[in-house]
């Protein structure tokens, strides 16, 4: 059937890692010009129900899961590595407890 | 984690917020968290999203109408911020369409489950699509009837036990992007909860699409669909999406069949334009309303209509079987019959 899309638009992508198909991830044109993000995140632990979400699919690692429980009893996530956060907002995004969010980091214009 | 103001010291990131909060808490009533989805349930991502797009898409929120049905996904109306219906089992559609008709300026949204559009309400997606309807239509699919106890839904993959089908479901599970798109959908689409981002750009391509939208959207079901068929948690139905889910924008939904295992085809799979409902009843109303200021001139005193009628009377005696009805076509305000009635008006006007 006619889907509106030309034919060569289609595009394939598994979810394999960067290591295991290095040739789909390029080199971006202006690597070393732009400047990198530093985001700082930010948790409202007694919204966190556990899921683990967000320290499984960041893609820099920055959270790991607290020993600590919240007050509904859940291990909610800390950040372990704050320096390697990049501001992806994938955290924000995926969180289903609206528990964790991020801010540009001062010194880059965030409040 | 901020550097100023570490509130509990060690652990980092987990002081609580300054006064602003978390970005998505001005559009969802605060009041009613925390929600009642489980852990590991992909709804509160949806809504995530959802809610993202409408603030980057910037859409007044006044103009913004969120329509949902029964089940766990029909919450999220309440969960938001912007004027919402909480509608009977299935009937989300038919109360959107009232809605966009009685005032097409309102962008209608149905936030519904699987169960509540495709079983109790399949017949109104599939007219709603064929009418194509200026309305944005979000399934998420879990699989399964969630909150009313986890029977067996049309979506419920071959073989998957559910609480109704104990040694497994003998039906083969609807293709929901397939159904919608042979309705006559405009713009069809399916991620899963981790393609967030894709997620927040197609729900903003459907604000500003004008007719039927359907984006369905796979989300895990941890309590009744995962744990009953031992599939372990919503992080691994998670794991299985970034494994499993192929990217394929214009694919043929034909091919986008969903079983309990194997690929899952997800991207924008249709965007076409095609005249909406609302169009076409406007622009009728329209003509009828322009039909009848016509017949109110004519029957003015000192009008041109007794002239009219002396002129058309003998030709309708002339022939009456070539034109049978032009009395009638006058009065319903056909388009041809107004030509008709325009010629002999010409013909009285004064030497």
């Amino acid at each position: 059937m006619d889907s509106g899309y030309p034919e060569k638009l289609t595009m394939q992508m598994d979810g394999t890692p960067q290591a295991e198909s290095p040739q789909f991830w390029r080199k971006p044109i202006d690597e070393g010009k732009a400047p990198k993000l530093v985001g700082v995140v930010l948790m409202i632990p007694e919204r966190c129900k556990g899921c683990g979400w967000c320290v499984e699919f960041c893609p820099r690692k920055v959270l790991v899961i607290s020993e600590r429980f919240n007050i509904k009893g859940y291990h909610y996530p800390r950040v372990a590595k704050p320096e390697e956060c990049v501001d992806c907002r994938l955290c924000e995004r995926l969180c289903p407890e609206f528990a964790i969010y991020l801010k540009r980091s001062p010194a880059q214009g965030g409040s | 984690m901020n550097p100023e103001t570490p509130k509990k010291g060690t652990d980092g990131g987990d002081e609580l917020p300054g006064s602003d909060g978390h970005p998505m808490d001005r559009i969802l009533r605060m009041d009613r968290m925390p929600h009642i989805w489980c852990p590991g349930c992909g709804l509160g991502t949806t809504v995530s999203c959802f809610a993202l797009a409408v603030n980057e898409c910037g859409i007044d929120y006044d103009k913004l109408c969120v329509v949902s049905g029964i089940g766990c996904t029909g919450r999220a109306a309440g969960y938001l911020r912007l004027d919402g219906y909480h509608t009977t089992h299935g009937r989300a559609i038919p109360f959107a369409t009232g809605l966009h008709l009685a005032n097409p300026d309102l962008k209608v949204v149905v936030i519904s489950g699987d169960g509540d559009l495709s079983a109790i309400g399949g017949n109104h997606l599939i007219h709603a699509a064929r009418r194509n309807l200026n309305l944005v239509v979000i399934c998420v699919n879990n699989f399964i009837y969630g909150m009313t106890g986890g029977q067996v839904a049309p979506t419920t993959p071959e073989g998957m036990k559910a609480t109704t089908s104990p040694f497994g479901c003998l039906e083969h599970p609807f293709n929901l992007p397939y159904l919608a798109s042979s309705s006559g959908a405009t713009l069809v689409a399916r991620w899963t909860t981790l393609d967030v981002r894709q997620m927040v750009n197609t729900f903003k391509k459907a604000f500003m699409k004008k007719g039927f939208s359907f984006i369905e959207v796979i989300s895990p079901c941890p309590e009744l669909y995962m744990r009953r068929n031992k599939l372990g948690d919503g992080l691994a139905m998670m794991k299985r999406f970034q494994s499993d889910r192929l990217v394929k924008h214009g694919a043929d939904p034909k091919e986008a069949d969903l079983g309990a295992t194997g690929k899952i085809l997800v991207g924008e799979f249709v965007n076409l334009d095609r005249s909406t409902y609302a169009d076409a009843y406007f622009r009728m109303v329209s003509q009828l309303a322009e039909a009848k200021s016509v017949r109110k001139e004519e029957a003015k005193p000192g009008g041109k209509s007794p002239a009219q009628a002396g002129a058309k009377a003998p030709e309708a005696v002339g022939e009456p079987k070539a034109k049978p009805r032009p009395a009638e076509g006058d009065r319903e305000g056909r388009g041809p019959e107004k030509k008709a009635a325009g010629t002999p008006a010409v013909a009285t006007s004064p030497p």
